[in-house]
């Protein structure tokens, strides 16, 4: 930001500069900068040398020049007005930072030097000068030149001057441990700095962070562990990050919090296990430094995120602080049981958890009742009591409900009951996993084209429950007893279910069955899972072959523009991971 | 990814029962002769089309060019392998009979339209390090998208006369000067360019050169001498503007001091000899080693203080019966496309010289964008820019995936240029 602050500055300048003398075209400056922007270049170049004649340091006249005379192939011109512009006024830190910016740009760094050691002779000691000669020089991408510049400065302003340009300008140079060295400074000196550093640190490229790790480790300051914490949660390690924050919180309360809430804006937003952890560990942290009905809330953020995260044991602990605090609020105290039925619910205590939301009743809003209950009921139903299940949600007919009631009919083998309910919830939903898996099931329910199968309801439940390689079983024996659409569905249902459980074997010789050209849309999703798995199998030449004859044989397949494009990856024609 | 699991997981079912059975094919002949490849918006897959028709050609297969007709369409004759090859590749078709075949035969001749035969496979060659990346090159990737087989070939075969089986010749953004692009500066320390300098080192050593930017000049004239030959050249990027820096500057010092040891004569702008070069005459160097500019041929000056912003370039409309290949050049179902970024975006006006022939330009600016000409017994096309869907490529940005550009106006242009050879040479008229 400071460097932006530096270089909007002297632009600032230059509009007040010119703004007073532009604000009519009847004057010179004034028909200059029009003819400026309406691109008259040559125009402009000649009303700015007519006042340059007259008022040769005119600041406004100079910078509009050095704005023309480079898109009008002059700029060797501009050298001699700025020899005038001085002479006229050897004192003007205005034209003296043109100077500079100029002959930096052509890559003149000697006489850039020149002008800086007489700018800083007339002006109190200051970083500007250096700051001016170093972005034009990285303006006109010469670092090697902007260096020079920011070594010069240090030389001449101290052993911390420029800090933050300098450890910029060693990480695009590649010097990555000087970088993190300035950084480290900077930040000590100045703390707000840290989210600056941390920010431009985490664009290292993955194969060079090692180098930053290893660059803060041998810092091996409170700062430097404070800014790699922050990287490392960056970068996706969490854990790793948070456990080196909290281990280097500063003293102070205020800087401590800030710190905390630095962290807790990278993690919380991410919904791996360890990343929900982390949130959580950070938001006890932070209830620490709170006082009251803030500190309250806090904690039962940290209990939600242990619970999000399957941590009930910790989830727990934290509600019981909760529940012993005597400041905590009412509506509190009802997400504290909210929170509290999320972790019986997650632990597979149906009544208990049936219990607490009896409780809670119409303390809990609408929604928020329903999607608790929902959890409830289908922790019924894998345990097989549908019935109790189905009794919980009976009057929630939103779609989720609807959808789970639909699933329901399924398990006890109700299909036509099931399409309907399945159907009522429609093609979209907010959870789109939730969509793709009732499409599904529509698209099986249609292939068997039964109105009950009890068998397949119990190979349904079985999966839900979690036994994945009963249910293959069960799925695989009942294929049998369909007719063809049906047992081709079936068992391409089975064999995404062995393909997740790894059994490529038994996935193979389904996908094998399924495979039934006269049923198009079966056919060609069993082809493109072969095809996958050839893939994964580095056989490509037989994906490849596969997904021509998909290509080939089904052209109407709605599968067929991800096989081309799966094709083209496997020739080479288009990057791997695009679209 | 979720979007593929939604197709797959069914959604596809409903939506496939709306779906002609073969989409791909329009028309409804059973006694078709031919088969048209439509290149207007009726189009799914327009590069992969160029594919498909040099695929027929090196079958055997003789096609046509319909110049000018439903925006350059091929017409080709009706076999079971073109047809599968289509289905494959996505490649709108469309099954003609020999009187339809007539009638536009007929609509070609009384219109600013032509039929070019196609009857050659061209025998292609891109020059590119061993060690350059697939997706840094947009030639090579529309070549591999499109599905047209090519030979890579560098310095070594190039000075060891192995352009000579080669019709056509692709240069993306080499540096001819032999200044590693003028990053050796601005990017010292950058692995990348440090393996970069090391290659070339190596290799100028290894084939009898002091230094990087003698062999580069040495390959530069064995290009020219290719183009001399009968060869089509086609140059993008920084590659265009170099050539011909390297062959104007025979016995000019123009390199800096980190790539030949000796700072580049002040007076080089002043010594260059325009003769040899194929383009672009009386240009002035950047003389700052540390300015990745190479001279005021280029008009946009992406990575310098005076970076031009981009604009849009249109194609010029040339008579399809009078002037052939220009009207190969520019076949295009867009007449305007937007411009893109490259170390060398585009060629000033003032920079061209008088034979050079202007295939698109930006209306009201100094510059141009694609131009063509002629060199001995071949042809050269320079092409400004790097990656015609990548507008502000920059080093390290994610490789551009075609399959989300198939109907990429600029990426045409250059395929144009591979098909071009293919066209029957008694045809040629300029």
């Amino acid at each position: 930001m400071k460097a932006i602050i530096v270089l909007m500055l002297p632009a600032m300048l230059a509009a007040q500069a010119q703004s007073a003398q532009t604000n009519s075209t009847t004057t010179p400056m004034g028909r200059a900068t029009m003819a400026e922007r309406n691109g008259n270049f040559a125009e402009a170049a000649s009303v700015y040398a007519s006042i340059l004649k007259t008022q040769p340091a005119s600041l406004g006249a100079l910078i509009g020049m050095e704005h023309v005379l480079p898109r009008l192939d002059r700029r060797p011109e501009m050298f001699p007005l700025l020899r005038q512009a001085l002479a006229a006024d050897s004192a003007s830190t205005g034209v003296l930072a043109i100077v500079v910016r100029n002959f930096a740009s052509s890559g003149q760094a000697d006489s850039a030097r020149y002008y800086v050691a007489r700018w800083t002779r007339i002006a109190p000691p200051n970083a500007d000068p250096y700051r001016e000669w170093s972005d034009a020089a990285l303006m006109a991408r010469d670092v090697a030149q902007a260096k020079l510049a920011l070594d010069a400065g240090r030389e001449k302003l101290g052993p911390t001057a420029l800090g933050i340009e300098r450890a910029q300008l060693l990480q695009r140079m590649g010097d990555l441990a000087g970088a993190v060295q300035e950084w480290v400074v900077v930040v000590r000196e100045t703390p707000p700095y840290r989210d600056a550093a941390v920010s431009l640190l985490t664009q290292v490229a993955p194969g060079n962070r090692m180098l930053v790790r290893d660059a803060l480790v041998k810092e091996g300051s409170r700062d430097a562990k404070q800014i790699q914490g922050l990287l490392l949660a960056k970068w996706g390690e969490s854990a790793a990050g948070a456990g080196m924050i909290r281990a280097a919180l500063p003293a102070d309360p205020m800087a401590s919090t800030a710190l905390l809430h630095e962290l807790l804006d990278i993690v919380r937003n991410r919904e791996d296990k360890e990343s929900r952890l982390a949130t959580a560990a950070t938001l006890e942290a932070l209830a620490a430094h709170e006082t009251g009905a803030g500190a309250v809330h806090t904690l039962l953020d940290a209990a939600r995120a242990f619970a999000d995260a399957g941590d009930e044991r910790n989830a727990r602990r934290l509600l019981a602080v909760v529940a012993e605090n005597p400041s905590a609020p009412g509506s509190m105290m009802t997400t504290a049981s909210a929170t509290l039925l999320g972790v019986l619910i997650a632990e597979g205590k149906g009544v208990e958890a049936e219990r607490v939301l009896g409780e809670l009743g119409s303390n809990l809003g609408m929604d928020e009742h329903d999607r608790l209950a929902r959890k409830i009921a289908m922790l019924w139903a894998r345990t097989g009591d549908v019935g109790r299940a189905e009794k919980i949600i009976a009057p929630d007919s939103s779609t989720a409900g609807l959808d789970l009631r639909g699933r329901f009919r399924l398990f006890v083998g109700d299909l036509a009951g099931a399409s309907d309910l399945l159907k009522q919830a429609g093609p979209f939903d907010d959870d789109r996993e939730q969509s793709l898996g009732r499409i599904s099931l529509l698209t099986l329910i249609q292939a068997v084209g039964e109105d009950s199968v009890p068998a397949l309801g119990a190979a349904l439940l079985t999966l839900a429950s979690g036994d994945s390689a009963r249910a293959v079983t069960q799925l695989t024996a009942l294929a049998i007893t369909f007719k063809d659409a049906g047992a081709a569905e079936t068992r391409l249902l089975a064999a995404r279910v062995a393909l997740a459980r790894h059994d490529t074997v038994s996935a193979l010789a389904l996908l094998q069955l399924a495979d039934i050209k006269e049923l198009p849309a079966t056919a060609a999703a069993a082809r493109m899972e072969v095809a996958q798995i050839r893939i994964a199998e580095k056989r490509e030449s037989d994906a490849r072959g596969i997904l021509e004859q998909l290509i080939l044989d089904f052209p109407a397949s709605a599968l067929v523009p991800e096989a081309r494009h799966l094709r083209d990856t496997l020739r080479g024609a288009v990057p791997v991971g695009g679209r | 990814m979720r979007r593929r699991e939604f197709v797959r997981n069914g959604v596809g079912l409903s939506a496939s029962l709306f779906l002609p059975r073969r989409p791909w094919v329009r028309g409804n002949s059973t006694a078709a002769t031919s088969l048209l490849i439509p290149m207007d918006d009726a189009q799914d897959e327009h590069l992969k089309a160029y594919g498909l028709a040099f695929r027929a050609l090196e079958h055997g297969d003789r096609g046509e060019w319909c110049l000018n007709y439903r925006n350059g369409s091929f017409l080709l004759p009706a076999s079971d392998a073109v047809l599968r090859d289509a289905a494959l590749a996505g490649v709108t078709i469309e099954k003609i009979d020999a009187g339809t075949v007539a009638s536009i035969k007929g609509e070609i001749q009384a219109s600013n339209m032509d039929a070019i035969p196609l009857e050659k496979v061209p025998k292609v060659a891109v020059y590119a390090p061993p060690d350059a990346a697939p997706w840094d090159d947009a030639v090579t990737m529309v070549l591999n998208y499109a599905g047209i087989q090519f030979d890579r070939v560098w310095d070594p075969e190039v000075m060891t006369g192995g352009l000579v089986p080669f019709d056509w010749l692709h240069l993306h953004h080499e540096d001819f000067t032999g200044q590693y692009s003028k990053f050796a500066i601005t990017s010292a320390g950058a692995p990348w360019l440090q393996a970069m300098i090391r290659l070339h080192q190596a290799t100028a050593a290894r084939l009898g050169f002091a230094n990087t930017p003698e062999l580069k000049r040495a390959v530069a004239q064995r290009i020219a001498a290719f183009v001399e030959r009968g060869g089509f050249l086609f140059a993008m990027c920084t590659a265009t503007e170099t050539l011909d820096l390297a062959l104007a500057s025979d016995g000019v010092d123009i390199a800096a001091a980190y790539a030949d040891g000796t700072p580049m004569d002040p007076q080089a702008s002043t010594k260059l000899h325009w003769e040899k070069a194929l383009a672009f005459r009386d240009a002035q160097l950047e003389l700052s080693p540390s300015l990745a500019v190479f001279s005021d041929i280029d008009g946009h000056f992406v990575n310098s203080p005076d970076r031009q912003p981009l604009g849009a370039f249109s194609l010029f409309n040339f008579s399809a019966k009078i002037d052939p290949v220009a009207t190969m050049l520019v076949q295009n179902h867009r007449q305007v496309i937007p411009d893109f970024f490259g170390l060398t975006t585009s060629f000033r006006r003032n920079r061209l010289k008088g034979d050079a022939i202007v295939l698109a330009d930006e209306s009201g600016a100094p510059w141009v964008k694609y131009i063509h000409g002629e060199h001995g017994k071949g042809t050269w096309t320079f092409f400004g820019g790097h990656d015609p869907e990548d507008p502000q490529h920059a080093i390290g940005n994610a490789p551009t995936d075609l399959s989300l550009h198939p109907h990429s106006p600029g990426y045409r242009l250059i395929l144009n240029n591979v098909l071009f050879p293919a066209a029957k040479k008694k045809e040629l008229k300029t």
